[in-house]
């Protein structure tokens, strides 16, 4: 086995080299451990070194091997081209309901991913949630830059708010559903040192009512909507600012 | 380099199993309620399996510039999950032993047994949550999206099986069989370790492309179960499950597809009825007379050299995958690790 070179400067990168092609083999394979198997086709790369990570599947050079194995081939090719096919298409994957609602992972808030992630394994299983919901708290650090954005338009109804507070305060307010009965749970703040949740935070008659305690400490503050039997179908943010020295 | 004179695999699995235990230790609490939860579901992670996919993710990732002690909690998580699928197979099963003991189930009856195995898998989670967080959002869904796949494939070919075993007349063919390993045991056992390792690694920036390591593992991963097929009918007290415990259950394996597709008249109605029993209504005789029956037509010698062919291929797609990295005592423990499947006795 070879050893890396060492250089005064920066060790040039070992590459395994190619080998060279030789007779096609056919049947069992010989020696375990040979490496000149003939070189591998272009454009087939297993790994996404830069940014090529959805490069369709290309053959996989297994024609010098007997006809089960071939077989074989075929088989995880077709797997391989189904799991594409599946990812691409948003169906029933993770990623892909969320991305279906929410467009790309890549361009949408990450938080709304995590929150439905929640909705999503809350239909499941309801330890799911805790998991789900520490998901999103490890998301957390893009929460704060989204949190004044607009909501989502989705054109689900949002219920009514009613807001009492002596601070000035943003409020967002997220609906995964159209939901009927829903109960709120208290808002926890993002800050994982300050555990002052606001509690005041109910559901009455359609109306979502919120106060804010004059002695709240300021940030952002998150909680679900909870559909009575059917789990998650919203979120509440809440933002609670500081009030400055001539009260505005 | 002569690989029967050298281990390169043995070393590497002590090491990164060790690594292993001591980030599994920190994920099962011993609290209350501990006879009927937390000490059974920390049973089958402390017997002392071999740690092959939670050596092969913390390989992958130091192939690929990570520290192994960074892969630890990942490798932790995996092999976590695999211990909860164990307890159910061995339900679904009626399997009396694992690793050398009693069965959990056998230990302290279905219904804990199957509770332990529902908590381990959903607190196997935790120890791969904790790594993610390190990662950042993106690489962190990623990795969530990718358990998530690597759980509905083992599920689902989990499910193909039990509906094969629920339907004894079906006739089912090579290419079944292959797509039932690919998904029961190639995700889990080498497909997801090896792309969670390349995920956690630094030189590729984490980036890995979907089909990565799909074919690697899936050749691997076949050579493996078949070669595993072939111990359980070689097999005596060593080998960990009963011997001949595939054929008492009749399980779908290339060896009986091969018979199957090959006995004749007499022959061929003795088999179909021997199918139709149940495994307690199997006798002994028409158990002994399947394994003749295999052996004559050459079935078992055929699953062996077929199970060669594929780790050939295997060999040949982990050339391909690893083809930029240096090669390292990583990249050597993995491309021995192949072989060393055919050195086990168990």
């Amino acid at each position: 086995m070879k050893k890396p070179a060492n250089t005064a400067d920066a060790p040039a990168r070992l590459r395994r080299p190619e080998p060279e092609r030789t007779e096609p083999n056919r049947g069992i394979l010989g020696v375990f451990g040979q490496s000149s198997w003939g070189a591998p086709p272009q454009g087939s790369h297993p790994l996404g070194f830069d940014e090529d990570t959805g490069t369709p599947v290309e053959p996989t050079g297994h024609g010098f091997l007997d006809d089960s194995v071939q077989e074989a081939s075929e088989l995880v090719d077709a797997h391989i081209r189904q799991g594409l096919k599946e990812s691409a298409g948003a169906d029933e994957s993770l990623l892909g309901r969320m991305a279906a609602l929410y467009g790309s992972a890549q361009a949408n808030d990450l938080t709304a991913l995590a929150t439905q992630f929640t909705r999503v394994y809350a239909d499941m299983a309801t330890q799911w949630i805790d998991i789900a919901g520490s998901i999103r708290d490890q998301l957390g650090n893009l929460r704060g830059a989204t949190a004044s954005a607009p909501a989502a338009s989705t054109g689900i109804a949002s219920p009514s708010m009613v807001l009492r507070a002596s601070k000035p305060v943003e409020t967002r307010v997220d609906m995964f559903r159209a939901a009927g009965s829903l109960s709120a749970q208290p808002l926890t703040s993002e800050d994982a040192n300050q555990d002052l949740r606001i509690t005041t935070v109910s559901v009455e008659n359609g109306q979502l009512r919120i106060t804010i305690p004059a002695d709240q400490p300021a940030g952002t503050y998150h909680g679900l909507l909870v559909e009575k039997g059917a789990g998650p179908a919203g979120t509440v943010t809440v933002r609670v600012f500081e009030t400055s020295e001539d009260g505005s | 380099m002569n690989i029967n004179s050298i281990d390169t695999v043995t070393p590497v699995l002590d090491e990164y199993g060790a690594l292993t235990r001591k980030a599994m230790a920190e994920y099962l609490p011993k609290r209350e309620p501990l006879d009927y939860l937390y000490a059974p579901l920390a049973d089958y992670p402390t017997r002392g399996g071999k740690m092959m996919r939670p050596s092969l993710c913390i390989a992958t990732a130091s192939a690929f510039g990570t520290p192994p002690k960074e892969a630890a909690k990942a490798a932790a998580a995996i092999e976590m999950l695999h211990n909860a699928l164990l307890i159910h197979d061995d339900i679904e099963d009626e399997s009396d032993e694992r690793r050398g003991q009693q069965t959990l189930h056998k230990l302290h009856g279905t219904p804990i047994a199957l509770n332990a195995g529902d908590a381990l898998a959903m607190m196997s989670i935790k120890p791969m949550l904790d790594k993610a967080k390190e990662l950042g959002p993106h690489l962190a869904m990623h990795i969530l999206s990718d358990w998530e796949r690597m759980a509905r494939e083992s599920a689902e070919g989990q499910a193909m099986e039990l509906g094969w075993r629920a339907n004894p007349a079906k006739v089912v063919t090579r290419n079944d069989y292959l797509e039932m390993v690919l998904k029961k045991t190639c995700w889990l056992a080498a497909i997801f370790p090896c792309r969670i390792g390349a995920t956690l690694g630094t030189s590729n920036k984490g980036l890995i492309a979907p089909d990565a390591f799909i074919r690697f593992g899936f050749f691997f991963g076949a050579a493996f179960q078949i070669h595993d097929d072939v111990l359980n009918l070689k097999g005596d007290k060593v080998y960990g499950k009963e011997s001949c415990g595939d054929l008492w259950e009749a399980k779908r394996t290339l060896m009986l597809i091969d018979v199957a597709e090959r006995l004749k008249g007499d022959d061929k109605k003795r088999y179909d009825a021997f199918m139709m029993q149940s495994r307690d209504d199997r006798s002994e005789a028409d158990v002994a007379w399947l394994l003749d029956a295999m052996n004559e037509v050459g079935a078992i010698d055929r699953a062996f050299q077929y199970s060669q062919s594929l780790a050939s291929a295997a060999i040949h797609e982990f050339s391909r995958a690893f083809k930029d990295i240096p090669d390292t005592r990583d990249t050597v423990f993995i491309r021995d690790l192949i072989t060393w499947t055919f050195r086990r006795d168990h």
